[in-house]
């Protein structure tokens, strides 16, 4: 009698345990930290390699590095994919450039690697926009916001400021600073040496504010 | 040829380096906007709380309100009073909030999202607004969830005539249902009893099964925070040029129990 009371005590702590472990969502500061740590060094390299997919002084091949590595940076390398969300499957058309402004309330998406196409085409070398070169140049921080899990996952948002500078055919120039914010998803994954957090980026949202 | 080939690999390594450091900007204007601005809404609510401060505000005993006033809209409506009448009712409200002593919580359920919508039904434009509201899953995970939609009955999806079948109908057993449903989607939604109201929502969630019934993007949003006791305060996008699409109190009303019952009914569109 006695031995089923204590087994019982047992079975009903550990299903306490285990119920607790499946409601927990808040993430330790020190893990948070970690994460934000990992989404800033993929939110970096994809603001260096987009100043570099730009840069007229590197080479053709170098610059097409650029555009495949930010490809590379983001959900299903820009490509259609699909995510689990509250247990269920998601689909998404690929990540998305949505471009807002003060001076104008509607908003425009178009997919990411398309955008990527008008700053510079491979093909040609060139930027697809009216622009003869491109110089994009980003501010010293990056802020990762938001940090929270979404199922299997998580999810945080970045903020990061960059300025613009088109140049035209006729010398004359189109210069803004804009603000970007950027959804990143940090999947957990199992490496050879324990488990391990991949991120990518994903939808991303432009606000040009400031011309200047 | 060696030496030829080494200048090559070095000009080359040199060349990409020199590219890698090109991400950053030396630019202090745009720095000192990162720092300054308010860049998220979870950057305001901590701002708001006193968690965060603004770069430029010291921390003295005013450290709270002064960040509280920095985080109102330059743009906002002083609803009729002068720069410093209005300067007063902000310190004042700063004061109001610092005596409360608690704090912008999306998780208390007075925190409610309004965004415009634009849509195609058939591919005509349709702008509907979709009020939302974060709520705590089983789980646990904090989600936004939608509670509400206005703008169908503007948009002309239905109104308010209502109209009948006839009798006659019943005895070829409701055979007309193709001519109403198929033929008369205008008409179909006054087919209903005259004591049964539309649901929005619910017509909204209906529509969105609909292959002609497309979203485009969202135009604009706002967060209504009604936790303040007496105040209803909303935060939207600042339109100002250096604020580069930061949050920004927009507006801050003073509101007692029965007002923010009014304005919830309102958001509604009740």
């Amino acid at each position: 009698m006695k031995n089923r009371i204590i087994i019982s005590c047992l079975v009903l702590i550990f299903s306490n345990i285990l119920l607790y472990s499946q409601t927990k969502v808040e993430i330790s500061e020190t893990e948070k930290k970690h994460l934000s740590e990992r989404v800033l060094q993929k939110v970096e390299e994809f603001t260096k390699s987009l100043s570099n997919m730009v840069n007229e002084s590197l080479s053709k091949e170098v610059r097409t590095h650029h555009q495949q590595n930010i490809l590379g940076l983001t959900m299903a390398k820009g490509e259609p994919y699909d995510i689990i969300i509250d247990d269920q499957k998601h689909h998404s058309t690929g990540v998305k450039m949505v471009t807002s402004s003060v001076n104008r309330s509607v908003t425009k998406s178009q997919l990411l690697k398309k955008y990527l196409t008008r700053l510079y085409n491979p093909i040609t070398g060139k930027p697809g926009m009216n622009y003869h070169s491109i110089t994009i140049e980003t501010a010293d921080h990056v802020q990762v916001e938001n940090i929270q899990r979404e199922g299997d996952h998580y999810v945080c948002n970045a903020i990061f400021y960059q300025y613009f500078r088109g140049k035209r055919g006729d010398g004359t120039s189109y210069i803004d600073y804009t603000a970007k914010r950027i959804k990143c998803y940090i999947i957990p994954t199992e490496l050879p040496d324990g488990k391990g957090f991949d991120v990518k980026l994903a939808d991303i949202s432009v606000i040009e504010t400031r011309r200047i | 040829m060696i030496r030829k080939f080494i200048l090559v690999i070095l000009s080359t390594f040199f060349l990409a380096l020199s590219g890698w450091g090109q991400g950053k900007t030396p630019d202090k204007v745009l720095n000192h906007l990162f720092t300054r601005n308010v860049k998220t809404l979870s950057e305001l609510i901590r701002r708001f709380n006193g968690i965060e401060s603004h770069p430029d505000i010291k921390g003295d005993s005013m450290s709270r309100a002064n960040n509280i006033y920095a985080l109102v809209s330059q743009d906002i409506d002083h609803r009729g009073l002068s720069d410093e009448e209005y300067m007063r009712f902000v310190y004042t409200f700063a004061d109001d909030v610092i005596k409360w002593g608690g704090e912008l919580n999306g998780t208390t359920g007075n925190m409610w999202a309004e965004t415009k919508c634009d849509f195609k039904l058939n591919g005509k434009p349709l702008r509907l607004t979709i009020i939302l509201k974060q709520e705590t899953k089983p789980n646990g995970d904090i989600r936004w969830c939608i509670a509400g939609v206005k703008g169908l009955q503007e948009g002309g999806v239905y109104d308010d005539k209502t109209y009948s079948i006839s009798p006659v109908d019943h005895e070829i057993n409701f055979i007309t249902f193709d001519d109403y449903f198929n033929h008369n989607r205008k008409i179909s939604a006054g087919l209903r009893s005259s004591t049964h109201a539309i649901d929005e929502l619910s017509m909204f969630l209906g529509l969105l099964h609909c292959e002609q019934f497309k979203f485009i993007n969202t135009a604009e949003t706002k967060f209504h925070f009604l936790d303040i006791p007496g105040y209803i305060i909303s935060v939207a996008s600042s339109k100002r040029s250096s604020d580069m699409g930061g949050w920004a109190i927009s507006t801050i009303e003073p509101a007692g129990e029965f007002d923010k019952l009014d304005f919830l009914n309102k958001l509604f569109g009740l």
